[in-house]
């Protein structure tokens, strides 16, 4: 949705995520970009240069904040230390919302660094609504949770995985950052149609969309984000912003980055795909007024 | 080829069987314990997931038991997806934060070092800057890795990991005269900056480092210059790592990484006052044979490069 | 070290840390730092420009050839990938 309860209201246009081998250009050219998102655990230090580029492009830019370790999935509860951290970049940022993955990652404090995907059962439906209302509560800004690309299915899943989202989001009553390029790659990895996934997702709680690159191998996808959007994942989006409407968009590429303009007019395709959800925004509007 | 250590620190036992039904979060912690057993579990050295579980039972089999297969991949390849995944990325993060050690130890011996440590301690942390913090503890532990360069490693292990520390560590307010003004250098306890790492090794580690860096920065203009030019003849070499025990600080100044050589006495005035000593004390450490003015010159250049800061409050009751 | 040595060396120390302070606030008036940071120093020239955006949400797939399993690339985005499992096919066309 362009703007609502869960990205703060904002109407974000497209975005970009923010990567070190941009830095000295956007420092130096100030391009127009609508806003960034970052890595939240890349700036969650306690000084130095990491800190001094954010707060200069503070100064220019609105940044959202996205986050790789929350691990809302996991068994484990909360860390305390960690919720600090993020809280004290939050209130640096003062990002309108803030985001993280539906998947899990770590078990008994020891961290794997990846997003590892969730049985889809009810039992842990519920585990991780609580913890997206704990997080929430500690840190007074509204959550979008996003789907992941995923590899391998639990035996004992209980669903699938856009009614697992829905349960989620609808127990925590939080937010959906919906990552098309993620549901394209599991949708090739698991055998099921992506439109169903997109048509049953909770529209009204999309507050952010994801675009990205991934690799084709044989027998599998890789959400590497080291690619430009390859064009079923444009279809996919162009039929996402129908469903929720032109909402805030974000294209991710880290690996292989090229010149920060080729990034930006890659996103800046997403513009193409959204006729259709711009023109009902008009309809909408005329019958309103 | 020496095999890593089995158990994870950290990591409490794998379950013997998956759950099958996931009813709590008691069973969800099971499964991702499990899980996680098995993406912390060291590759084969061809990179693939042990055939064989910790319990000696085909691989297969535990895979089988809590991932569904599908018409193209079995249960233990798509778990080995996870497994592949999991290493690579850590070992990248290590990689990039060791130019030196790596160097050092050329490729082969350095991916054996980094595998055996990321086996024994695995991360701990939400992020993988602290990927690094125990390397020198484990070279330290286990020095069949690096041997008979041991020493050296272990030296490079610590520089490197100040490197990290200098690059992103805390910064408190610096000291100013009004701090000390009314202090009577009996009592006055300075702090040292957290992001400030001390270093006495017997290795060049700074100058090592800087022409490793230097060397891979010059083949990586190589080889974008082959990619628009005629090739060139690029031979790098990096000067040998003899023994010569130095002092370094490393640290930054406006954001910048600095390695500081420092003298003997100087260094011993600096563990001094962060190991919390008084002014005095700390001018005792240093020893005979410093003057007066060496001493000031020394203090004014650590004042003006922000070193000194407030010490941290002690905990009222730190038992609590 | 006698005492009174000590208590001269004490006293340079002292004087050190306001000549320092001093120095500090001269910089901060006319713009110019790095002498004390450049003084018996080695700057990094590289770290500035050093990755350490390490956190991501990416795939780690990818097959390069490798002698020595995984290769450290000093690029900002992480590369793992090693070996060889399948082959990548780029039917897919980029929009």
């Amino acid at each position: 949705m362009p703007a609502n309860r869960f990205n703060g209201h904002t109407d974000y246009g497209i975005g970009l995520g923010l990567r070190v081998p941009h830095y000295a250009h956007i420092l130096e050219k100030k391009p127009v970009v609508d806003w960034f998102e970052i890595i939240s655990e890349n700036f969650m230090v306690d000084g130095g240069r990491p800190l001094e580029v954010l707060d200069q492009i503070l100064e220019q830019y609105q940044v959202v904040q996205h986050g790789v370790s929350m691990y809302f999935g996991s068994a484990d509860k909360p860390d305390r230390a960690h919720l600090k951290k993020l809280k004290t970049l939050v209130r640096r940022t003062k990002t309108p919302w803030l985001s993280d993955h539906l998947c899990w990652g770590s078990v008994d404090g020891t961290f794997t660094h990846d997003l590892l995907p969730m049985p889809y059962t009810f039992a842990a439906a519920k585990r991780t609504a609580e913890k997206i209302r704990q997080v929430r509560d500690y840190l007074e800004v509204p959550i979008c949770v996003e789907n992941v690309s995923s590899y391998a299915e639990f035996h004992a899943s209980e669903m699938t995985e856009w009614e697992f989202l829905g349960e989620v989001v609808e127990r925590a009553d939080c937010g959906i950052l919906l990552d098309v390029n993620n549901i394209y790659v599991s949708s090739k990895n698991h055998d099921f149609n992506p439109y169903d996934y997109l048509n049953h997702v909770p529209h009204d709680r999309v507050g952010q969309i994801h675009v990205a690159g991934h690799t084709k191998f044989e027998k599998y996808i890789l959400d590497t984000h080291d690619h430009p959007v390859l064009d079923p994942v444009w279809k996919l989006y162009a039929h996402a912003t129908k469903r929720c409407g032109v909402t805030a968009t974000l294209l991710e590429w880290d690996d292989r980055i090229p010149s920060f303009d080729e990034v930006h007019d890659e996103a800046l395709k997403a513009n193409a795909y959204i006729g259709g959800a711009r023109a009902a925004k008009k309809r909408a509007a005329v019958t309103a007024s | 080829m020496p095999r890593p250590a089995s158990r994870p620190a950290g990591l409490k036992p794998p379950p013997k069987h998956a759950p099958q039904r996931l009813h709590t979060t008691a069973d969800l912690r099971t499964l991702q314990r499990l899980m996680t057993h098995v993406l912390v579990r060291p590759l084969t050295d061809d990179d693939r997931l042990q055939p064989k579980w910790i319990d000696g039972r085909p691989m297969a089999q535990v895979a089988a038991e809590f991932i569904k297969p599908n018409d193209r991949l079995t249960s233990f390849e798509r778990l080995e997806l996870y497994n592949r995944m999991y290493w690579f990325r850590i070992i990248d993060s290590v990689y990039e934060d060791n130019p030196g050690l790596r160097a050092l130890l050329g490729e082969r011996r350095f991916a054996r070092l980094v595998r055996a440590y990321l086996a024994k301690y695995p991360s701990r942390s939400f992020t993988m800057r602290n990927l690094c913090a125990r390397l020198g503890q484990f070279i330290r532990e286990e020095p069949r890795w690096t041997a008979p360069r041991t020493a050296a490693a272990l030296a490079l292990a610590r520089f490197e990991w100040a490197r990290t520390v200098a690059f992103d560590g805390e910064a408190r307010p610096v000291m100013t005269p009004n701090d000390i003004a009314d202090a009577p250098p009996a009592r006055l306890r300075l702090g040292l900056q957290p992001y400030l790492s001390l270093l006495a090794v017997d290795y060049p580690v700074d100058d090592y480092t800087l022409a490793v860096k230097e060397r891979d920065a010059l083949r990586g203009e190589a080889s974008h210059a082959v990619e628009h030019g005629p090739r060139r003849a690029t031979r790098h070499k990096i000067p040998p790592f003899r023994r010569r025990p130095i002092h370094v600080a490393v640290h930054r100044y406006r954001n910048r990484l600095f390695y500081k050589r420092l003298e003997a006495p100087a260094f011993r005035m600096l563990e001094a006052i962060q190991a919390g000593r008084t002014l005095v004390q700390a001018v005792a450490a240093a020893g005979r044979g410093v003057t007066a003015e060496q001493v000031r010159d020394w203090f004014a250049t650590w004042m003006e490069l922000g070193w000194f800061c407030a010490r941290p409050a002690r905990p009222k009751n730190p038992r609590k | 070290m006698n005492k009174s040595t000590r208590l001269l060396i004490t006293a340079a120390a002292m004087a050190g840390l306001y000549t320092g302070a001093l120095a500090v606030r001269t910089y901060a008036a006319d713009d110019k730092a790095g002498t004390a940071a450049s003084k018996d120093a080695k700057e990094d020239p590289k770290a500035k420009h050093d990755c350490k955006g390490k956190n991501a949400c990416k795939g780690f797939g990818g097959c390069k050839t490798s002698d020595a399993g995984c290769k450290g690339k000093n690029t900002c985005a992480g590369k793992g990938g090693c070996s060889t499992m399948t082959k990548a096919t780029t039917d897919d066309k980029k929009g």
